[in-house]
């Protein structure tokens, strides 16, 4: 199931924003071991993790976080913009309808899970949700196989570029219909992920 | 081959949207074959995962373009077995330059030697590519003489990215004709074109060898051909079976 958090609601959810943060932690800064990103040793957070941030939270069956991705507006300085904007050729996207997608995650037992596909459908979900064209990433160049045979559709906007060790690239995640219908079947649904009772979204 | 660094990334862009006309698997290999020249490379090979049942590369290949001695000779003499390039895709988990390998038995180096000495395949890099599943399928791409620069290498792993995806996406497309053939019939069909006598099916069916040969003969007239190798071939194509 997931769930969308943003400064609209996020004071109904203290208790998953807490947890998220938490999961960062242990994804990133223990298992993944980005050290520069270690504050407090419980919560990983940069300087992205403002009001302006949506959050899609993948939870449990008990309600917990288990891993989420984070949504950020391109109009405004963003990760692509102010730290790897050498990782996109012909300049960086910046538009009201495009956000970037960072901290795409999923804590370590759910990773080869149903829960994954449901993250995954939750891109194409929120997009068409928000009335966006599409999301700005830098994603593992070779997760890319994983998420088309998942049904998304993206495209490189740079040439692969190795850091820490592994190749990177900069890209366009769509967001159409027909995408959404590509993943829900791959998961064999057409449910929607979010859970029940969200609260109506402003458009972008 | 110098190019500019813009240049590089073009040229992976102008090849995936070769690779996403492409309607049929040799549109496709011709579409490879093409975009990779763009680097100097002239051979490439992309095959699905080694597995227990399926070691030899003639059951393994996707996509291929390389001399026809180098395939006849790497077949008969079975390379696969010392090839260093072709074990290192699954534990590789990220695209290498031939020359990055260590070559530690005499059989290996000499597997290079005559690659590289008999049909110029003097560089080399491969691209291993994960799906759902882990480790998938490999594309290697070789030449005399290649521009494997970090900017080449990177185009050609996104060329090789989208070429699994082009390829996935025609092999999922359903016939527009129905089904020919009975449940029983594609059943037996499949033993056949995995290499089992009339004998082994009917043993594996526990039916009579003689109602094994009445099926394939009725499979071969809804196929409409004359062999069981046309038929095999046939099948596949209309994608009864698959193998």
């Amino acid at each position: 199931m997931i769930r969308v958090i943003d400064k609209t609601n996020f004071h109904r959810f203290p208790r998953t924003m807490d947890q998220l943060f938490r999961v960062r932690h242990a994804v990133f800064v223990e298992e993944k071991g980005w050290k520069e990103f270690e504050r407090d040793g419980i919560f990983e957070k940069d300087q992205y993790d403002t009001e302006d941030a949506i959050y899609v939270v993948a939870l449990d069956d008990q309600g917990d976080a288990i891993g989420c991705f984070r949504l950020y507006p391109t109009v405004l300085p963003h990760m692509i913009s102010e730290v790897f904007p050498n990782m996109v050729d012909g300049g960086v996207l910046c538009r009201p309808d495009v956000l970037e997608l960072t901290r795409f995650h999923l804590c370590k037992p759910k990773r080869h899970s149903s829960e994954y596909l449901e993250l995954l459908t939750a891109i194409p979900e929120v997009g068409l949700e928000l009335g966006l064209s599409g999301f700005t990433a830098i994603v593992r160049t070779l997760r890319i196989p994983v998420m088309q045979a998942a049904g998304l559709s993206i495209t490189p906007t740079g040439l692969p570029v190795t850091i820490d060790g592994e190749s990177h690239v900069s890209v366009l995640f769509e967001v159409s219909e027909n995408c959404l219908a590509r993943i829900n079947k791959t998961r064999g649904s057409t449910l929607s992920v979010f859970e029940h009772n969200l609260p109506r979204r402003v458009r972008a | 081959m110098a190019s500019a660094k813009g240049g590089h990334l073009q040229i992976a862009l102008d090849a995936i949207e070769r690779f996403q006309s492409s309607e049929t698997i040799d549109g496709l290999n011709a579409a490879v074959s093409s975009s990779i020249a763009a680097f100097g490379y002239r051979y490439h090979c992309f095959a699905s995962a080694q597995t227990p049942q399926r070691r030899m590369l003639d059951q393994r290949k996707l996509l291929i373009s390389w001399p026809q001695d180098w395939y006849l000779q790497y077949g008969q003499c079975k390379f696969v077995e010392h090839d260093v390039v072709a074990s290192s895709f699954r534990t590789k988990v990220h695209s290498f330059r031939w020359s990055d390998l260590h070559y530690q038995t005499a059989a290996s180096r000499r597997v290079m030697q005559i690659a590289s000495d008999d049909f110029s395949m003097k560089k080399g890099f491969a691209v291993p590519v994960f799906g759902l599943n882990g480790y998938e399928a490999g594309l290697s791409v070789a030449g005399p003489d290649v521009d494997d620069s970090k900017e080449a290498n990177s185009a050609v792993e996104l060329m090789a990215i989208y070429a699994f995806n082009q390829l996935t996406k025609i092999k999922n497309r359903r016939p527009d004709a129905a089904s020919v053939l009975s449940p029983r019939e594609r059943e037996i069909m499949q033993w056949v074109a995995a290499g089992k006598t009339t004998w082994d099916i009917g043993a594996i069916l526990h039916i009579s060898s003689d109602t094994v040969n009445k099926t394939i003969g009725s499979a071969m007239r809804r196929l409409e051909v004359h062999t069981r190798a046309q038929a095999v071939s046939e099948a596949l194509r209309r994608r009864e079976i698959e193998i």
